[in-house]
């Protein structure tokens, strides 16, 4: 068994791990990045990023044959398709068994799903810091919003987030670079909104796309073809972004084919030691140390390994004295479409693809609103916009030379809106392993249960009423409400599963995302998320990482760790 | 930056990567198995078919785009099992239907003929999962992401630079090509 050593170790390279990768390297420590899939290099990696509509062998879309049996799961994301299949971990290769149906998306390759997300940044309100306190849902946030604030600063900076200051409360104005414009009909639909729902917005999305070049980065040039990697480095990711920081201190070393087995404890020391891999391709055991170890794999990856890291201190999973490891699993819930038609501005047009829409933050039990029928709140996201006629053109009649010039011309403005919920942690929400059903690595499976509960089911019935009666106000036509009845997991913001608290006996991390109880390792990806809040949530996930790594560095020069 | 530099950038780009056309040149020279499998004459019947919905106007039509070969590679590998013989057997029964009507096939029908036939199939098969229904809409996807329809048909933007939120079009602006 080979042995190495490292100041720290980070497992995961996505959007959290690609953070702490920067953080800790640029605090001079050498550090192992250890990430299970391939290598994905910026630029030469995004090996579509250039393709034409027609030179894919299916116009985009994958064989019925493949989808059945690679893809299963991971076709179900709005991104799969021909051009970015190659994003997605195969079903086939990656089991998992599900109680009730949950969606897990992934990215198994250097970068993780931070190639793939949709990048959307709104930081959270002060008082979702200090909504589990209120209502008694789940333990309180060990920290509140002034406690990230400037962490949110630090990596928005970095980042680059475009988005226009709102001065809302809900959504705290961060440091933007100019916003990505409306369309006349989205801006229409705001000033109805503004007229006839007092307490109701609309403001521009906020997201992690450049409108102006930093760093050596190229601002947008607005493809929408985001999810097959930008060749241009124009939106976030670890990729293109952290990772590349990380490589220019010259104190990292990534490493991929990378499986974390366990994270090794020494009982003695009351430290972690470092963490036991195995090689994705050779099968082979290596054993690598390291003063702080960071784990930021993913929500369920992570939460694996803490599961799968026993010992005679630990029997139930390494820093789990609580017994809430694996628990509080939340995601959000996308399931409330609106859907409706515009038919005014007929000789208005745009011109590019936006990667980003618009955004109506959270209105219920916010301010003077008072619900009965649910706790917390959600938001909306959307947009308007014209697509090609053809897009509806089987359902119409018509075939021949008029048809065919109709086919070719902007269609109809049309879009709406679909709804984020909040979704509420509940001890039942749970994953555990699966002892008997390994992996190829002979790794146990994970076995998720999970399904929505009272309050977000009321909250669909909510949004999809006040979604239409928006779109009604605004004069839209043909307003079609539909509860998706999609199951948790595909909002893709799986969290909550080894979460942040201020006493021992009811989280697993404390204020700085350190386990409480072995206080040299830190988690800082979705896992440690005591609540879900209405936001999509990467931008937090980096800000924690941040803040936590800072901490981290802190205390070993300390020598507290 | 200017959009000079951009497309400058974006040459560069394309010789980083030029490894995925290459695959993808190799992906396209190997004839699709669904190709193979169908009667020639089947695939020029889909090809007249197509063409009768989209023809040659001041841009070329559906056959000139081999929507055809797109038709019978995605009902083959994108189509589920079982719906696939539907389609075959919707345009066997089409067929069928127009020999009846017309005496002789759709191939050798004239443009009335076709029109005739088609309006009739438009009032018979309302149904999204009907054949006809099933026919125009894979003749539109067809159509519209292949290189004639994308680049000639609708204004085909791959690199358009930057966002124009709003701006006055006509009657005859065409509207651009969906990439996805």
């Amino acid at each position: 068994m080979k042995k190495r050593k490292y100041d720290a170790i980070v497992v995961g390279s996505g959007i959290s791990g690609g953070w702490a990768a920067k953080e800790l390297c640029e605090k001079g420590l050498r550090t192992l990045v250890l990430e299970r899939g391939r290598p994905l290099e910026h630029i030469s990696g995004y090996t579509t990023a250039l393709t034409n509509p027609w030179e894919f062998p299916h116009r985009n879309q994958v064989p019925y044959d493949e989808v059945k049996k690679d893809y299963p799961i991971q076709s179900i994301c709005y991104a799969f398709n021909e051009g970015t299949k190659h994003l997605w971990a195969k079903d086939s290769e990656h089991p998992y068994t599900q109680v009730k149906p949950f969606e897990w998306i992934k990215g198994y390759h250097v970068g993780g799903k931070s190639l793939m997300w949709a990048r959307q940044t709104y930081r959270w309100a002060d008082f979702d810091f200090e909504s589990n306190l209120h209502d008694g849902h789940g333990v309180d946030w060990p920290i509140r919003y002034e406690d990230i604030a400037p962490w949110y600063s630090y990596v928005e900076r970095f980042a680059g987030i475009s988005g226009n200051r709102d001065g809302l409360r809900q959504i705290p104005d961060g440091e933007f670079l100019p916003p990505i414009e409306m369309t006349i009909a989205e801006k229409h639909l705001r000033d109805a909104i503004q007229k006839n729902f007092p307490g109701r917005t609309l403001v521009h999305g906020r997201s992690a796309n450049l409108t102006q070049s930093i760093n050596g980065r190229t601002p947008c040039q607005f493809r929408h073809l985001c999810h097959r990697g930008c060749p241009f480095g124009a939106y976030f990711s670890s990729n293109g972004v952290t990772l590349p920081a990380a490589a220019k201190t010259k104190k990292m070393t990534l490493r991929p084919f990378s499986i974390v087995e366990s994270v090794i404890f020494d009982e003695k020391k009351n430290r972690a030691t470092g963490v036991r891999v195995i090689d994705a391709n050779t099968k082979e055991v290596i054993e690598f140390q390291a003063k702080i170890i960071f784990l930021n794999a993913g929500t369920l990856p992570t939460t694996q390994i803490l599961l799968h890291s026993t010992s005679n201190r630990f029997p139930n999973g390494l820093g789990n004295d609580s017994g809430v490891l694996g628990h509080y699993l939340m995601d959000h819930c996308y399931r409330a479409h609106v859907s409706g038609d515009y038919e005014g501005f007929t000789d208005h047009y745009h011109k590019g693809r936006r990667p980003v829409g618009f955004y109506v933050p959270r209105f219920r039990n916010f301010g003077a609103d008072k619900q009965t029928a649910f706790v917390r709140g959600y938001a909306f996201g959307g947009s308007v916009e014209r697509g090609p006629a053809f897009y509806g053109g089987a359902g119409q009649d018509g075939f021949g030379a008029d048809f065919k010039k109709a086919m070719t011309r902007p269609g109809a403005w049309s879009g709406g809106l679909f709804g984020m919920g909040e979704c509420l942690p509940h001890f039942d929400n749970k994953v555990t392993l699966n002892k008997d059903k390994r992996d190829q690595w002979g790794l146990p499976t994970l076995n998720i249960d999970c399904q929505w509960h009272e309050n977000e089911e009321a909250m669909v019935k909510d949004m999809l009423a006040t979604g239409a009666e928006m779109l009604e106000a605004a004069g839209f036509k043909n307003i079609r409400p539909y509860d998706t009845h999609e199951p948790p997991g595909r909002g893709i913001h799986e969290m909550g599963t080894a979460r942040m608290g201020r006493d021992p006996k009811t989280s697993m991390l404390n204020a700085h995302n350190q386990l409480h109880a072995v206080p040299n390792v830190f988690v800082t990806d979705g896992s440690c998320m005591a609540s879900a809040a209405a936001q999509n949530p990467s931008v937090t996930y980096m800000a924690l990482t941040a803040r936590a790594v800072d901490f981290a560095v802190n205390e070993l020069k300390k020598r507290n760790l | 930056m200017q959009r000079r530099e951009v497309l400058k950038k974006t040459a560069l780009f394309i010789g980083s990567i030029a490894i995925a056309p290459e695959l993808l040149a190799k992906a396209l020279a190997a004839p699709s198995p669904a190709l193979s499998r169908l009667p020639a004459d089947r695939l020029a019947l889909l090809a007249e078919m197509a063409d009768t919905i989209l023809p040659d106007t001041d841009t070329p039509g559906a056959k000139a785009a081999k929507v055809q070969d797109y038709i019978a590679v995605v009902v083959e590998a994108c189509f589920p099992p079982d719906k696939r013989p539907l389609f075959w057997n919707g345009l066997e029964a089409a067929e069928k239907q127009c020999v009846a009507m017309n005496g002789k096939s759709f191939a050798d029908c004239s443009t009335a003929e076709r029109t005739a036939f088609f309006q009739k199939l438009e009032a018979e098969q309302r149904d999204g999962d009907a054949f006809w229904r099933q026919l125009k809409a894979l003749t539109l996807n067809g159509y519209f992401t292949s290189e004639i329809g994308a680049t000639q048909a609708l204004n085909y933007d791959p690199i358009p630079g930057g966002w124009v939120p709003d701006m006055k079009i006509d009657d005859n602006t065409k509207a651009w090509t969906p990439v996805f």
